[in-house]
């Protein structure tokens, strides 16, 4: 039987028994955090460095945690934080230069062994990097895992009408990418 | 997924794509990763914790030459300190016995020099005034009344 987010926190907060609380929120939560960060950074090993900073910074803050918002969300929002940050270290200290995170996505995407997707899976992916951070992130999210805009609006701290803005951009811009393509 | 895309208006192209993760992780990453976390967690821990050590480490012996100088401060200073605050005591009498001196050399250059002699030889012996000191003493006593009294007792 699977611990409730509640249970977790109250576990997390209480000090006692700290350590296997965690470990059931990692178990938990690794799967789905992982995959919302391989999505931004795209390569294997890199989203792996996010992941295990992402619950570094859980196990650190977690007596913090003020409980405004749910477990769910707030785990996301450190994942999509520490991401963006990840990307921003990478650009910053690039020897190559790199004028858009996306140039260096795109090297990563080429270059990555873990990639089994088809050819059109491939220019799909290929048209997502093009798009700035904000976008590709609502696309992701929308497209992707499926998740509703109020939850989007909740981790990324953006209003539903701004999101569903940015979804709308995105989706026409990777149509023009794949339409360019044919 | 259809109704999601109904409610986003996605473009027909974007519709008819597969919705496939493209990605894969490395087989078993998923097992291992709770341990490796927890790795880290105690690697971190252990890490801040030298950290607090090697302050400790860093901190030592700045404490000990401190605790050094207090020593010799108590043993060496504060003893001499002590001894020369005594000398300035004996110092200070010095010029209070001075200033007697130079009071007394300034009361006897205001005597002349015979009655300095006379005062050195007959310092035991009772002063006895002379005859005309007498009378000029006596007459520098008389009132009016008894100089006039002697007027009429002489017309």
């Amino acid at each position: 039987m699977q611990v409730s987010d509640q249970e977790l926190i109250d576990a997390l907060k209480s000090g006692n028994r700290k350590d296997l609380a965690f470990n059931e929120l990692v178990m938990k939560y690794q799967e789905r955090l992982y995959w919302h960060i391989r999505k931004i950074v795209i390569n294997h090993d890199d989203t792996d460095d996010v992941l295990q900073n992402t619950f570094m910074k859980v196990w650190k803050n977690v007596d913090n945690f003020r409980e405004e918002s749910t477990l769910f969300t707030w785990l996301y929002r450190i994942a999509t934080n520490e991401s963006l940050t990840f990307l921003n270290q990478k650009k910053r200290h690039s020897l190559a230069p790199m004028n858009e995170v996306s140039d260096f996505l795109q090297q990563n995407l080429e270059a990555d062994e873990y990639f089994d997707g088809d050819d059109i899976q491939k220019k799909l992916q290929q048209a997502i990097l093009k798009l700035p951070d904000k976008q590709r992130l609502v696309f992701n999210m929308r497209y992707f895992d499926e998740m509703p805009y109020q939850e989007i609006s909740e981790i990324l701290e953006t209003s539903v009408g701004a999101l569903k803005a940015s979804y709308h951009h995105a989706a026409r811009k990777i149509e023009d990418y794949l339409s360019s393509l044919e | 997924m259809n109704k999601m895309n109904n409610q986003d208006h996605i473009s027909p192209r974007l519709a008819s794509l597969k919705k496939e993760n493209p990605y894969r992780v490395p087989s078993g990453y998923f097992d291992d990763f709770p341990a490796r976390m927890k790795h880290r967690i105690e690697m971190e821990e252990a890490g801040e914790s030298r950290k607090k050590s090697r302050f400790i480490d860093l901190v030592k012996p700045i404490l000990g030459l401190a605790a050094a100088f207090a020593a010799i401060f108590m043993i060496v200073y504060w003893p001499v300190n002590t001894l020369n605050n005594r000398q300035t005591v004996k110092i200070e009498t010095q010029p209070s016995v001075q200033s007697i001196a130079v009071e007394m050399i300034s009361l006897f250059e205001h005597i002349d020099e015979q009655t300095f002699y006379a005062l050195l030889e007959k310092e035991a012996e009772s002063y006895v005034p002379e005859n005309d000191l007498l009378v000029a003493y006596l007459a520098a006593n008389y009132s009016d009344y008894d100089v006039f009294l002697e007027t009429q007792h002489h017309n």
